[in-house]
């Protein structure tokens, strides 16, 4: 009988190598919103004039190399559908007093809201360690060394970047690090803060860190299309939201508190411009360990408030909702928010988000992101359009 | 000569072994967004026009057990002199998916006439002692019932900091708030910490060896257009500390200092136990605007600031981590929001890790 002797000292090697490959394969946890990343996503973009608010971005390149950066608006705004020019908000109920972002301003002539995404992307270039910034208005039409060099003899060569395309104007930015050639790279190198100011009844600030989604060395093809668990790290297989329940009075000040959460998925396609549908499943814990469930769609870049999540948008039923004190009884509780999809997508993935929270407290607003559990074994997928020669 | 003969079974076995250990020691950095065996709340702050509402909510299915430790910077005068600090330490428990709250001034007691959707109203936490005068730092331990150190990766917060009373010097309007995600260090859990805890990526997450803070000159007018001139606020604590000996941590920290067109600025300050400052105040005392984080230094509206601790000749030094605090200035308006701080890799002192030492259990 032919036996085959194992050589002792390969087995072991493989063994190794076999092990550390899987333990790497699996090490793709994290979205970070405090370490630098590849992929920056800023959930709440806010512009209105007329309610006095305005957005300001940050962006560093936090390492010694030049970098160079493709960005994506998404415009979130609904549009009435026999009035385009009336800007319109499908999680808010009718009230033609209010903003089209905190309104749903369509009825009789103007027809109803559609939701709408529109997709504007712009790059830059960003010299060693540089920060720049800029206001969501105005955009950033002349960097600082378009015209000069840097200490280390690179400049922003031609950089831009413009004002959002309509007011008032709410959605998401995605910035992703790409190379000389606009491919994406498999570096850390990017961060990102966003503010939200406002000056109308009060003089208010909010702000957050970008989420930071981070390249695996070795692992990109450097394609436009970006496979998050794969080329880079997974979205949370689970998003856990510590939150005032809404109607809640806080003990500090004694003022009301109402929060409302951004839903960004994690999978985009900017080439097709194809919104992504998410079902999003809640448990709702109180302070008794008492648990409540429910589920709704989201879809793009969406904002709602909390107690809108059920029964329906508008404040008339807020206290038969399960996110509002009077039906929870303690003040403060915790959401797991979890995302399903059809059989058909769950094949390819796509059902993580990430979630921005903004709590309001009397006139007040803040904003921090969402703790996460897990990660999602299937992938996600950002299409990036072809980049175009510069 | 004697050769040895390699089993290769066990070589195999080694090799997993091996494998195993890398990924048993790969923890990473810090974290704010995940459940977490030890977490900060390195800016805490009641009386003197502010207070704080914490938190904390246990991620696991089980009971947790957790030791906090009040690190209060404040001194006999009421300010954060640098040289006064105490700790007071209280147990918590929470069953089972709880989230809990408290309000720092008030802390949190057994409510028996508590109703339906008052403040008191939850399973109580345990007692939680008031903090009618406090700046400083809070810290939670996951323990065992028993009060050994795990690490269960159970625990997650975030602390609302809020302005209770207008006042235009201290840049305070009342109502205003900030809110921010504790700082979380996860633990091994395959290692068995003892005490003190050790920092080390092994047991638990080692602190940063870089923070990035990016920030607006202070001076500078806001870019949104809408009124308004910046300040900023950073908060640092060391990640090492004795609660034992009640010996607070001492780092000393180098800044790097870049604005809009590349240049870069440097300075260095020394901070012990609690740094709460204007940015500014780092490198200059009585002139604000003579400071490198100044726009009249920096000829830039932004800038982002490379803090690194300094390795003494002897090989010690300590890692730090911290919150930063935007302050706008509208006439008599004030408006603030509250940023967790950027981190990168792992930072090993040559002298040893951080370490935090908890007070010994004794009866």
């Amino acid at each position: 009988m032919r036996t085959v002797k194992w050589n002792p000292f390969l087995s072991g090697v493989l063994v190794l190598l076999g092990s550390a490959l899987l333990a790497t394969g699996s090490a793709q946890a994290d979205v970070s919103s405090t370490n630098p990343a590849a992929i920056l996503i800023f959930p709440k973009l806010e512009v209105d004039p007329s309610a006095g608010t305005n957005t300001v971005i940050q962006i560093t390149n936090a390492s010694p190399n030049p970098a160079s950066v493709r960005c994506f608006y998404v415009n979130a705004n609904g549009h009435c559908s026999a009035n385009p020019e009336e800007v319109c908000n499908t999680e808010f109920p009718f009230d033609d007093s209010e903003s089209g972002l905190r309104a749903n301003n369509c009825e009789g002539e103007d027809g109803v809201c559609i939701p709408g995404w529109i997709e504007t992307d712009f790059a830059f270039h960003l010299t060693p360690w540089q920060p720049i910034g800029w206001d969501v208005r105005r955009g950033l039409l002349e960097f600082p060394l378009a015209n000069a060099t840097g200490p280390t003899g690179d400049s922003n060569f031609l950089s831009s970047i413009p004002p959002v395309s309509e007011l008032p104007f709410r959605g998401e930015l995605k910035c992703v690090l790409v190379g000389d050639d606009e491919q994406p790279i498999d570096k850390n190198w990017l961060k990102g803060e966003a503010h939200l100011v406002r000056n109308e009844e009060v003089f208010d600030l909010a702000s957050y860190n970008a989420f930071g989604i981070q390249a695996i060395e070795g692992a990109n093809n450097m394609d436009d299309t970006l496979v998050l668990g794969e080329e880079y790290n997974s979205c949370p297989n689970i998003v856990e939201i510590i939150h005032y329940f809404d109607g809640a009075i806080e003990p500090a000040n004694g003022d009301d508190v109402e929060t409302e959460l951004t839903f960004v998925p994690c999978s985009q396609d900017f080439n097709l411009q194809i919104p992504k549908r998410i079902t999003v499943q809640f448990l709702v814990f109180n302070e008794f360990e008492q648990r409540f469930s429910t589920s709704r769609p989201i879809e793009c870049a969406t904002t709602v408030r909390l107690a809108d999540i059920v029964p329906r948008p508008g404040e008339d039923d807020d206290e038969q909702s399960i996110f509002h004190v009077a039906v929870q009884g303690t003040l403060t509780g915790k959401t797991l928010a979890r995302g399903v999809n059809d059989e058909d997508d769950d094949a390819q993935g796509g059902e993580t988000f990430l979630v921005l929270v903004d709590m309001e407290q009397g006139d007040y607003t803040g904003a921090y992101v969402a703790h996460q559990r897990g990660f999602r074994t299937q992938t996600d997928i950002i299409q990036l359009p072809p980049a175009g020669p510069r | 000569m004697p050769t040895g003969k390699w089993n290769a079974f066990l070589s195999g076995l080694c090799g997993v072994a091996a494998a195993l250990g890398v990924a048993g020691s790969a923890l990473a950095d810090v974290t704010v967004e995940k459940g977490s065996s030890i977490v900060v709340f390195p800016k805490v702050r009641a009386g003197n026009g502010f207070d704080t509402v914490i938190q904390l909510n246990n991620t696991g299915n089980s009971m947790v057990h957790a030791k906090c430790y009040y690190v209060n910077a404040l001194g006999r005068d009421g300010t954060v002199d640098g040289t006064t600090w105490n700790e007071i330490d209280f147990d918590i428990w929470l069953t089972k998916q709880q989230p809990t709250h408290w309000l720092v001034s008030e802390g949190r007691n057994f409510d028996f006439d508590c109703e339906f959707g008052e403040n008191c109203s939850g399973f109580p936490p345990g007692l939680v002692p008031p903090m009618p005068e406090f700046e400083g730092e809070l810290k939670c331990i996951e323990v065992t019932e028993s009060g050994e150190p795990i690490t269960g990766n159970h625990l997650e917060g975030i602390a609302t900091i809020k302005v209770v009373s207008d006042n235009s010097d201290a840049r305070q309007s009342a109502g205003d708030f900030g809110v921010y995600n504790a700082i979380g260090f996860r633990g091994n859990p395959d290692a068995v910490p003892t005490n003190p805890l050790q920092l080390d990526d092994a047991t638990y997450d080692a602190c940063p060896e870089v923070l990035i803070l990016n920030h607006f000159a202070t001076g500078s007018d806001d870019p949104a257009n809408l009124g308004g001139t910046n300040e900023t606020e950073l908060t640092l604590v060391p990640c090492s500390q004795d609660f034992e000996t009640q010996t607070p941590g001492r780092v000393t920290l180098q800044f790097l200092v870049y604005n809009e067109f590349e240049e870069v600025f440097s300075t260095s300050t020394t901070i012990d136990c609690y740094f709460n400052e204007e940015i500014t105040s780092i490198d200059s005392l009585t002139d604000p605007n003579a400071s490198i984080f100044s726009e009249d230094v920096l000829g830039t509206t932004f800038a982002t600031a490379i803090i690194t601790p300094v390795v003494q000749q002897d090989g010690t030094s300590g890692g730090v981590i911290g919150v930063v605090e935007r302050i706008l200035t509208n006439g008599s308006n004030f408006a603030r929001s509250l940023n967790n701080l950027f981190g990168k890799g792992s930072f090993i002192p040559p002298a040893g890790p951080d370490q935090v030492r908890l007070t010994e259990q004794f009866n």
